[in-house]
């Protein structure tokens, strides 16, 4: 064989070139594993992150009740299906479930400030006001958190798409993650 | 005239970059600690400097960071989304502490809001900021006193930090209140040279034409004067 080799100069190429092609796309395979694993594992990261914000605020519902419920001017029936979905909440652990829970807590959340909007003398209440404070923080920290969920989805669902890198996602089971989509239907 | 085509062409391809990114930028870059980029302006020198002191002073004592940002609008993002990307973009506070405070005024739309670190939250929890906000520096500001609105706000902010905020132990340098981006200027000077280069020196004689005076009347001589030996 060795002789034949040494015959067929082109056989030695042929072999260096297939050496060095699969050299590549093993390399390349390599690097495109370890940046989707990298962006999946920033995706899960970043939702633990939006979870971590929104405990924060199903939190704050227990005083939030205890506080409001003190002035007539916010309803009962309000205040009953907040706790209610707080409990929901804390009993519900799936992506899909606590995504809509979180959109109905949030409804009525909006209900409850809007109250507070109404009836200016309420933001005399110093107990009333620092409480509608936390509240608005909560909301921002869970925007901005929310935010930079979908931009590390949005890497990774464009990567895992775009040629070749889908075929390295395909192989080793790396999927696309949904976005945080509060109005479905979209594109 | 290729000559002339291939210095044009450069021109382009040094100040394009940086036309692109005037245009498109939406979060503004800022470096110092009060930055008025209303126009016209709503801060007059010394009140910048007013308010700049009491971030600094907060700055050496406790290492945190104070910035003030005030904006004639923060369309299309939202004073929310718009205080939280420049606080993010600008790395206000320092690394690894995340003692930073952002406070943005957007005058057409009339809103305030202040951005707290994450190594603040605790000294500087939402209703205390939203107490300051509300009670000190809504009604001067409304008032059209964005000054004792905004000072005001900064000195509650940095008083809280400086009662409740405990400085990570070791050595605090002061603050560099000037700051050379020498990668910056290695890149310019690199590419003022190497266009130096293309065209044989004749760029540093371009300089010297932004100097030159307009040009003689266009008199005519005859001939006369003098002339001597030495």
């Amino acid at each position: 064989m060795g002789s034949t080799i040494a015959r067929h100069p082109a056989l030695i190429i042929l072999l260096a070139l297939f050496m060095i092609s699969l050299l590549v796309w093993v390399s390349w395979t390599a690097v495109a594993y370890n940046g989707l694993v990298r962006k999946d594992q920033a995706v899960l990261t970043q939702w633990a992150q939006v979870e971590n914000e929104y405990q924060r605020k199903i939190d704050l519902i227990p005083r939030l009740v205890n506080i409001t419920s003190q002035y007539t001017e916010f309803e009962r029936s309000v205040l009953e299906n907040i706790t209610r979905l707080r409990t929901q909440w804390q009993q519900n652990f799936s992506f899909d479930s606590r995504v809509n829970n979180s959109i109905v807590i949030d409804q009525q959340l909006f209900l409850l400030v809007a109250t507070y909007e109404a009836y200016p003398y309420l933001r005399s209440i110093d107990l009333v006001s620092n409480l509608m404070f936390e509240l608005a923080g909560t909301e921002n920290r869970i925007a901005v958190e929310r935010f930079r969920y979908n931009g590390a989805v949005g890497s990774l669902n464009s990567q895992i798409r775009s040629f070749p890198d889908n075929l390295v996602a395909s192989t080793w089971g790396i999927h696309e993650r949904p976005l945080y989509d509060p109005i479905p239907g979209g594109p | 005239m290729w000559r002339e085509l291939v210095r044009f062409g450069l021109a382009l391809a040094v100040l394009a970059p940086g036309v692109g990114l005037a245009a498109g930028t939406a979060i503004p870059t800022i470096y110092l600690y009060v930055n008025d980029l209303t126009s016209p302006g709503v801060l007059l020198r010394s009140e910048v400097s007013d308010i700049g002191d009491v971030c600094y002073q907060v700055d050496v004592a406790t290492t945190a960071e104070i910035a003030v940002l005030l904006v004639n609008t923060t369309a299309p993002e939202g004073i929310d989304w718009f205080a939280a990307e420049t606080f993010a973009r600008n790395g206000i506070g320092k690394a690894g502490q995340d003692n930073g405070v952002l406070i943005v005024v957007s005058t057409d739309e009339r809103l305030w809001r202040v951005e707290v670190g994450y190594g603040l939250e605790g000294v500087l929890t939402d209703s205390f900021v939203g107490r300051v906000g509300q009670d000190n520096m809504s009604p001067a500001i409304s008032a059209g006193d964005f000054y004792t609105g905004v000072y005001n706000g900064t000195v509650l902010i940095g008083q809280q930090i400086l009662d409740l905020y405990a400085p990570p132990p070791g050595n605090h340098p002061p603050p560099d209140l000037i700051v050379i981006d020498w990668k910056s200027v290695a890149i310019g000077v690199g590419i003022l040279l190497l266009i130096g280069v293309i065209t044989k020196g004749k760029v540093f004689l371009w300089f010297g034409r932004i100097f030159m005076r307009g040009g003689f009347g266009g008199g005519r001589s005859g001939g006369g004067g003098a002339r001597g030996g030495f």
